[in-house]
């Protein structure tokens, strides 16, 4: 068995809290209590209150252990590449549909985030460009609550939490050009492809504003975990690890149909 | 609000997936076009030949610069050097047959830093590039075929020698029949040995090659032979009293013993006196210089010698037919003629007869005996008559003699006996007892003589000399009575019935028959010595004392030869027209005995 790190532990421990948390939330602990939900949960499908989502946002991505890879890689070639970009905090892109029943919204994310690295140099005999792009496409299950509170100026201005969690895939993108001047030499070209899935969990704070009776924006701060993706890229560097952690700031656009 | 819709528009524009960008220029000079550089191969000649599988290494001057790479190319070969390429060795191996024997390209590419620090530097695709071309040829030593040979150094010596191929390197040994020859001297690449023990003859030496590294299993061998002639050892007359023995006239330098120190050196014949009668062996010892004091010696020959013709055959002579009869076969006696010169005896039965004969001087009567047989043959030289049991006894020189009227004259003990061989029928045979010695007493040698006529018969024994008259072939009468014991030898006059030879208290003289009157003195210079006998053709008088022969001229008194002998006063030996013939050999003495 692998020996998980200090802050493998943190995560596991926060993202099951979190589906704890989330759990307790769907579960009654009177009848009386559960009859009355379940008749409101009628009345929300009769009313058909299904809202979808469309956000931006932007993100930072640990990839601790790509930086060491690359850093690696770089060694290996021997040239002195200087980094342009190293895993950057970049824009990510979702949609989500949710029900809400009560004063909970309980739905499906997808997202879509990226961020890359390179390394490069060039003189008059060749350039050289080490290019890491790393995908991560992002599907869980989310439970918004409102937790009452509004400012006395903006009554309108709502705030809660959101609760997220699920599973993460990540396609890893290696390319290495060594592009020579003198045409007799050919180029050389490395590319290295790799994907793996992990599972996560993304808490975060709310502030919602309407911005009419059925649509609302409405902003999400919080921390992304993850379990990191193993990844072999080859027998030169040692096995490595991605890791989306990171805060994700998100702006969501939500119509209730 | 509205920086808020500004954020979300940006957010929007922006691209959805991270695309790495920016590229990091720095500037670097660039390198010098070309570069100074040297290289050396480990084996340093252009042209290359290798025997076995061959390490190669290198080393290059590259003026300061880094090897990258060396590229090995060499047939269907390629070695790609990278990694500590600066030290980098490789072998050839041999290679196919085709390719075997034959000169092939060895070209090694040299890949050195530019040193500038650029990217292509960096990765060593920036270099300068010196290609340098060497021949080759794997030499299959196990089938190449050496230039060997042999010579004659000049201190007389056999040298052989094998041609090294150019730049191998190893050590050639050189053996006859396992026995080491040493290395004596190279002359480029010729490698010398001297065999100083060689004389002549086949010999089959090898060579061997073995290279420095002591690896026993590379072996590799040539031979060859040596064959000079054998050396010709003969002996020849020289003169009739000495032969020359020769043993050729060898190319090297050689040492000769001859017969056991008779002579021993680096001369190439000596003279050896010999007797007339003497059948003498010789052998040679031959080796080199360097080996004079070994025990046994390289090479061995031997001859023999003996004066004039193997004449192993009897045989007479007729003076007046001037021919030789020869006997030829004792089973079935037959004789045969012959002229000069008289035959050599062959190693086959034609003429090894055993019996001896006799003729008259004319020619026309021929008779012989053996041990026991009388034989009378025809003119025609056909046995006529064999009549046995005659019951000889021999001493040293029993007295036969066939005169000119056909009588067979012989002695037994003090009886002489007369046969008929002609065609006569009035009478067969008689015989008469001289009283001149006892029963059982030999006559001394040479003292009964028939006249040619065959009418009187000289015999002188202990008692004194008498002539007998037998000329009626009945009787044999007193005609002369020399009471004195002075009269030691005689013998006829070969062609005067009338007269004979005698030495007369020792002179020699010409005397009547049968009056025995003094005709003349002969004056010789000699004392002591008895006639043997004389020849009817030369009418040379041939006299022995102790063993020495002489031969003079009567008439003259004149020596005309003195040769040694081996006791051949016991032998019946004859002087026929110049010949000396003996019981194994016939010398012609003609050019010794001119008057």
């Amino acid at each position: 068995m692998k020996k998980l790190t200090s802050a493998t532990s943190v995560r596991f421990v926060v993202i099951l809290t979190l589906l704890s948390v989330v759990a307790g939330t769907l579960t009654s602990q009177e009848n009386e209590v559960f009859n009355s939900r379940y008749k409101m949960w009628e009345n929300m499908i009769e009313k058909n209150h299904v809202y979808i989502s469309a956000y931006v946002g932007h993100g930072s991505y640990s990839m601790n252990g790509l930086k060491k890879v690359h850093e690696q890689f770089l060694s290996l070639y021997g040239i002195a590449a200087i980094p342009n970009s190293n895993f950057p905090p970049y824009p990510l892109y979702g949609i989500s549909i949710a029900r809400k029943y009560d004063n909970a919204r309980f739905g499906f994310d997808f997202e879509y985030m990226s961020t890359g690295a390179r390394s490069s140099l060039a003189d008059y005999s060749a350039q050289f460009t080490s290019d890491f792009i790393c995908k991560g496409y992002k599907f869980g299950i989310f439970l918004e609550k409102e937790i009452g509170y509004r400012f006395p100026k903006a009554e309108k201005l709502e705030f809660g939490y959101v609760i997220e969690a699920g599973a993460i895939t990540t396609k890893m993108d290696y390319e290495a050009n060594l592009n020579y001047s003198p045409p007799e030499i050919n180029d050389e070209k490395l590319m290295i492809e790799a994907e793996g899935t992990s599972l996560f969990a993304e808490p975060a704070l709310l502030a919602r504003w309407p911005l009419t009776r059925t649509s609302f924006l409405q902003l999400n701060a919080g921390f992304f975990f993850d379990f990191p993706v193993e990844f072999y890229m080859t027998y030169h560097v040692p096995q490595t690890s991605i890791s989306w952690f990171g805060y994700r700031v998100k702006l969501k656009f939500t119509q209730r149909l | 609000m509205k920086i808020f819709y500004i954020l979300l528009s940006l957010l929007l524009f922006t691209s959805c997936t991270f695309e790495p960008d920016g590229l990091n220029y720095v500037e670097i000079e660039k390198p010098a076009d070309t570069h100074p550089m040297e290289v050396t191969l480990s084996i340093d000649r252009d042209s290359i030949y290798i025997y076995r599988s061959t390490n190669f290494s290198y080393k290059i001057n590259s003026n300061g610069k880094k090897l990258n790479a060396a590229v090995v190319k060499y047939l269907d070969n390629e070695i790609i050097m990278t990694a500590n390429a600066e030290n980098f060795s490789f072998y050839i191996d041999k290679p196919n047959t085709d390719n075997t024997n034959k000169w092939f390209d060895l070209t090694i590419d040299f890949y050195v830093s530019t040193g500038s620090g650029s990217i292509a530097d960096v990765v060593k695709m920036e270099n300068y590039l010196m290609s340098k071309t060497w021949k080759i040829q794997f030499v299959d030593l196990q089938n190449a075929k050496l230039k060997t040979g042999h010579k004659i150094h000049p201190d007389g010596y056999l040298e052989v020698y094998i041609i090294k191929p150019s730049y191998l390197e190893g050590k050639f040994t050189c053996d006859n029949f396992g026995i080491p020859i040493p290395h004596s001297r190279n002359s480029g690449d010729t490698l010398f040995f001297a065999d100083k023990s060689y004389v002549y003859g086949t010999e089959r030496y090898q060579m061997t090659f073995k290279f420095d590294d002591n690896q026993n299993y590379n072996w590799y061998n040539w031979s060859f032979t040596v064959n000079y002639p054998e050396i010709e050892f003969k002996a020849e007359a020289y003169g009739p009293d000495s032969c020359k023995v020769s043993w050729g006239n060898s190319p090297f330098k050689l040492y000769y013993n001859l017969n056991n120190n008779l002579y021993s050196g680096f001369d190439k014949a000596y003279i050896v006196p010999i007797m007339v009668n003497e059948k003498k062996s010789f052998n040679l010892k031959i080796n080199s210089p360097n080996y004079v004091n070994e025990t046994y010696s390289r090479e061995y020959k031997t001859t023999e010698f003996i004066q004039g013709t193997q004449t192993y055959y009897n045989m007479c002579y007729s003076v007046d037919k001037d021919i030789f009869f020869i006997s030829s076969n004792e089973s079935l006696p037959y004789i045969s003629s012959s002229g000069i010169p008289i035959p050599k005896s062959e190693n086959n039965a034609q003429y090894n007869s055993k019996v001896n004969i006799y003729c008259s001087p004319n020619g026309k009567y021929i008779a012989g005996h053996s041990y026991l047989n009388i034989y009378i043959y025809n003119e025609n030289l056909t046995l006529a008559k064999k009549i046995p049991d005659i019951g000889l006894d021999y001493n040293y020189r029993p007295y036969f003699a066939v005169t000119n009227d056909g009588a067979f004259t012989y002695q037994h003990r003090n009886t002489l006996h007369l046969r008929n061989v002609s065609e006569r029928t009035d009478w067969e045979s008689f015989s008469f007892k001289t009283d001149l010695d006892s029963l059982y007493t030999n006559i001394y040698l040479s003292v009964i003589a028939n006249s040619i006529d065959g009418k009187y018969i000289c015999v002188r024994g202990l008692n004194g000399l008498k002539i007998y008259d037998v000329s009626d072939h009945q009787t044999a009468r007193v005609a002369y009575t020399h009471p004195d014991k002075g009269v030691n030898s005689f013998v006829a006059h070969p062609t005067d019935p009338g007269l004979i030879y005698a030495v007369v208290n020792g002179e020699l003289q010409l005397r009547t028959c049968p009056g025995f009157e003094l005709v003349k003195n002969i004056d010789i210079e000699l004392a002591d010595y008895k006639i043997y006998t004389i020849d009817p053709y030369s009418r040379i008088l041939m006299m022995w004392k102790n063993d020495d022969l002489y031969f003079y001229d009567p008439d003259t008194g004149q020596k005309l030869l003195q040769l040694k002998s081996n006791q051949l006063w016991r032998q019946q030996a004859l002087l026929v027209r110049n010949h000396l013939k003996m019981a194994n050999n016939t010398i012609d003495l003609t050019q010794y005995l001119q008057k």
